[in-house]
């Protein structure tokens, strides 16, 4: 294959439209709201280390508590890069290509954040270094530590290969009297002079990750969810765990991804690259999704409702007329329901409207994990009693609620910082397929934006 | 009252390692009645195992003298049925069950009691036999299991979760070549 | 952990280490040059067997052993690996039980817990509407298809093969997998910081592994008291009831025993239809109930001396 030739110069629109920018005013308001919230987390974890997980509101029967939805929630989010990155590589979607650094940027950044967050939870973190000393491989958590470790590296590989490219161009307009910018992007960009057999050998290795981080993907969930289904715990002793949590993750991860191309399309004026026929398209596969989703949510109720076996039937009680009610019929329908109601018409998946419903998707996401994690907890098979009042509830702690917090604010700058140094959408993917005769698709595509 | 019967049990655990140093012989220490004995001794009769005590006064048997037989066990002394009354030789016998369990090679210690009265005092005889059932212990500690330790871990998860981590990481390994050799590409 | 507090607990298990077990030492190999080299008592040439944390049995002269331990608190075997030839089993017998909280206050003074904490729960159950309620004490199960034992991570909660399910709190890193695992809600959290343990207590409990010693982040639950049973005396909550109502023994000697009475285990559970909790969900416990039939008491509801309880919200389950 002829490798791409990228012009560095002015002429060259995309680098123009597409060459990270330095923030703005509302830029460096979000990053200083992102570093308070991160920095207030911070604080309450030096809190947390100090007076032991007292500080939180779980206790011996909530022993779990949102520490543990949310690291769900970021390895739901995670799927998302090897959705776009991979599956509809495999499927040959073109449209995909301005998404796909954004897709697997979020991956990055969510899953090192949920390896965060379960250091968070452990009562005792200096003993990490115990689960390499001591590993039991017959413990469910262990092969999450190896599956989420695996994962990030292929995730952090399958960022870091195609942007190599990006990298060199940094590199080469980086001006020298930036003594350290160019340092960095050079130590990066590994030599990329972008010679053919360069190109070849990065081609051949995205397509390599791109199978590998398939089953790598559903490994992270399954396993995750196998940290509840291997339990005897009402509600979450269930087989069809695994593909339920993988159905969740995919929808909740396609409308994270849509949520932030919105934002960076509106604020780094990317209309003619993210066209309206993205959002279109991302709504469709989004409305699929819930739609499996819906699907396994179904099974994963109303059969246990059907039945309402002792303790499984006070656990759904609680959630369909019960405590957690209000919470769980809103998760399901403003989380689930009206964004496919909403997606169905052909008005409902124009940008705006789509960025509202995913956002209504990722809320709804976060607090589904919840309802997945806490009131199984609440519904033993002996009754809790004999305890303090307070032990019967669980409502997180202003700590809790500040480190979970942190954590989502951490994933986000993460995000911000990866826009403000790289490209966030491939220049040379994209000059690639310009240069490549156009299929009737990308034709339309791109003819919409005109 | 419970607090007593501990106080019993533990003096009785604790005077056992004297009995069984001096088994057979008579054991009224703080008894009033010095002069009262009992001994035990082991028989059989029609094939059917049997522990005899006899229970003696100034040399002469004592009629009418409740005995227990007891097996001692760990936390405590198992009655072997209820108390049998001395006949005019001064004798108790009991049956002994056929399946008590023993040690590993069925010994066991029996005990022949007579409890606290004013004809008497406390008595109590202890003697080892191995008419019990030799047991032996049958653990599945070193089996592989899934709640075993970590190097008893099943063969076939052990194998499982080994080699996809070796593919896998042998793809990334793979994978980090690659790199290198862009690397070393572009300082050509 | 940052805390003071932790600290000097760190620093309080460190001196204990090096004092008597040298397990730190063992760890690091220094340590244990460190203690020899200052070990200035004769050697006696009398070996001990001892577990260093990271789980290897180590044999140290026995003179190197704090004297202040009385010997018959240190275990002559490998403590991951139990009592040998003994199999644990107690039998509660719930036609007895009135409430009476004196098993859970015997749990909390023998683990020096705070008064309203111990390994034991008292629970009222109603099998069905029509059916009166009857109070159900829970210890540990000790299970020998353990799913605890199963999900830990990292072997700090074991099986011994005296049956005892027992837990390292020097190795556990606090992740409550386990809890979660545990279907009947045994297992306790250190959430706070607040007990620890001094060095007498730690003395006493410290040379049984199994033992629970309190360390803030890690898991604790009932372990069968076994500086007890290595002495063959009854675990505390055994002796405290006074109305008879556990057994506790040895599967192998098929007797247990409630400090009143002693019977054949295989005997009363023939008799008394004795059952296990859940048997259905296959953990195979190793505490038996007999039926709440024939009852010795008349139920009365939440007859709970507030001093065994501490707190006085006691709420009914259903
Ligand atoms: S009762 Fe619970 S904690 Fe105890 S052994 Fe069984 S599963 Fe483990
Ligand atoms: S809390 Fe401790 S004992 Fe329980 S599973 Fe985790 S490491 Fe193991």
């Amino acid at each position: 294959m002829e490798p791409v030739k990228i012009k560095l110069d002015k002429s060259n629109q995309l680098l123009t439209d597409l060459m990270p920018k330095k923030f703005n005013a509302s830029g460096k308001l979000w990053v200083g709201l992102l570093l308070v919230i991160v920095v207030i987390g911070f604080f309450a974890y030096i809190r947390q280390l100090q007076k032991g997980l007292v500080v939180t509101d779980m206790r011996d029967f909530t022993s779990w508590g949102i520490y543990i939805s949310n690291f769900v929630f970021f390895v739901a989010i995670s799927l998302v890069g090897s959705l776009v990155s991979a599956i509809l590589k495999l499927a040959n979607v073109k449209w995909r290509t301005p998404l796909v650094r954004i897709s697997e940027i979020i991956a990055v950044a969510a899953i090192f954040f949920a390896a965060i967050i379960i250091i968070v939870d452990m009562g005792r973190p200096e003993r990490f270094w115990h689960l390499f000393a001591f590993g039991r491989i017959q413990s469910p958590i262990l092969w999450d530590v190896i599956v989420i470790t695996t994962y990030l590296v292929v995730s952090s590989l399958l960022l870091y290969i195609p942007l190599l490219p990006d990298i060199a161009i940094c590199r080469d307009l980086t001006p020298a009297s930036s003594k350290f910018k160019k340092w960095f992007y050079t130590f990066l960009a590994l030599n990329w002079r972008g010679t053919a057999q360069q190109y070849t050998l990065i081609h051949k290795c995205i397509n390599v990750l791109a199978v590998l981080v398939v089953p790598l993907a559903l490994g992270i969930h399954t396993v995750t969810s196998w940290l509840f289904a291997t339990t005897y715990r009402a509600g979450w002793d269930s087989s069809n765990f695994g593909p339920y949590f993988v159905a969740g993750a995919f929808q909740a991860g396609c409308a994270g991804v849509i949520a932030v191309t919105y934002v960076l399309r509106n604020h780094y004026s990317l209309k003619k690259y993210i066209t309206t026929k993205h959002f279109d398209n991302m709504a469709k596969l989004l409305v699929l999704l819930s739609l499996v989703y819906l699907y396994f949510n179904i099974n994963e109720y109303l059969v246990p409702g059907y039945k309402m076996k002792t303790v499984d039937g006070e656990h759904l009680k609680s959630l369909f007329t019960g405590h957690y009610a209000p919470l769980f019929w809103s998760v399901q329908i403003f989380g689930m329901i009206v964004p496919i109601v909403v997606m169905l018409f052909k008005k409902g998946r124009a940008p705006l409207p789509v960025f509202i419903v995913s956002l209504m998707v990722v809320v709804g996401a976060w607090f589904k994990r919840f309802l997945i994690v806490v009131p199984t907890l609440l519904h033993p098979f002996i009754p809790i009693q004999n305890v303090p009042a307070s032990w019967h509830t669980y409502m997180p702690t202003w700590e809790e609620w500040a480190i979970t917090a942190a954590s989502l604010a951490g994933a986000l700058l993460v995000i911000t910082f990866f826009v403000r140094l790289f490209p966030i959408i491939s220049i040379w993917e994209m000059t690639e397929e310009q240069q490549t005769p156009q299929t009737d698709e990308q034709t339309n595509l791109y003819e919409a934006k005109a | 009252m419970k607090l007593k019967l501990n106080h019993i049990i533990r003096g009785l655990a604790l005077s056992c390692s004297f009995f069984v140093l001096c088994t057979q012989r008579l054991s009224a220490q703080d008894s009033t009645n010095a002069e009262a004995q009992i001994t035990l001794t082991f028989g059989e009769q029609d094939s059917v195992k049997q522990a005899k005590a006899v229970v003696t006064k100034n040399h002469a048997p004592l009629k009418g003298v409740d005995v227990i037989f007891l097996v001692k066990k760990s936390f405590g002394s198992l009655p072997l049925g209820d108390a049998v009354t001395t006949d005019d030789n001064g004798e108790a016998v009991a049956d002994f069950p056929t399946d008590i369990p023993g040690d590993h090679e069925g010994n066991v210690t029996v005990l022949a009691k007579v409890e606290e009265n004013d004809q008497t005092g406390e008595l109590l005889a202890t003697k080892s036999t191995n008419w019990g059932v030799p047991t032996t212990v049958k653990d599945r500690f070193d089996q592989r299991t899934l709640w075993g330790t970590a190097e008893n871990a099943p063969i076939t998860l052990v194998v499982t979760v080994v080699s996809l981590v070796a593919l896998v990481w042998g793809i990334i390994i793979y994978m980090l070549s690659q790199l290198v050799k862009i690397n070393r590409l572009g300082k050509a | 952990m940052d805390s003071n507090n932790n600290e000097s607990n760190d620093s309080r298990r460190d001196f204990l280490r090096k004092g008597f077990v040298a397990t730190a030492a063992v760890a690091t190999g220094v340590g244990l040059l460190e203690t020899a080299c200052k070990d200035t008592k004769p050697k006696t040439g009398d070996k001990v067997k001892l577990l260093s944390p990271d789980g290897k049995i180590v044999e140290v002269d026995s003179s190197m052993i704090n004297p202040a331990i009385p010997d018959s608190l240190l275990s002559k075997h490998n403590v991951r690996e139990g009592v040998p030839g003994k199999k644990f089993v107690m039998v509660i017998d719930l036609s007895r039980c009135k409430n009476a909280g004196k098993c859970k206050s015997a749990c909390s003074k023998m683990h020096y817990l705070p008064d309203n904490r111990s390994y034991i729960k008292i629970n009222k159950m109603q099998d069905s509407d029509k059916a009166s309620p009857y109070w159900m004490p829970t210890p540990c199960f000790h299970c020998d298809n353990p799913p605890c034992v199963k999900v830990c991570p990292v072997g700090a909660t074991f099986k011994l093969t005296d049956g005892i399910v027992g837990i390292d709190n020097d190795r556990c890193i606090g992740c409550r997998f386990c809890m979660v695992a545990c279907p009947y809600s045994a297992r306790v959290f250190n959430w706070d910081t607040e007990y620890q343990l001094n060095i007498t207590q730690m003395n006493e409990i410290k040379p049984h592994a199994a033992c629970s010693t309190h360390v803030t982040g890690t898991v604790e639950k009932c372990d069968f008291c076994p500086t007890q049973t290595a002495k063959n005396e009854l675990p505390d909550c055994v002796q405290a009831c006074p109305n008879g109502v556990f057994y506790f023994g040895d599967e192998v000697e098929d007797v247990v025993s409630n400090g009143d009475e002693t019977v054949r285990l295989s005997q009363l559970l023939k008799d008394k239809s004795g059952y296990r909790y859940l048997e259905d969900l296959g953990t195979k416990p190793r505490v038996y109930y007999l039926p709440p039939v024939n009852r010795q008491f008349p139920f009365k509801d939440a007859e709970v001396p507030p001093d065994a309880e501490g707190q006085t919200t006691h709420q009914s389950g259903h």
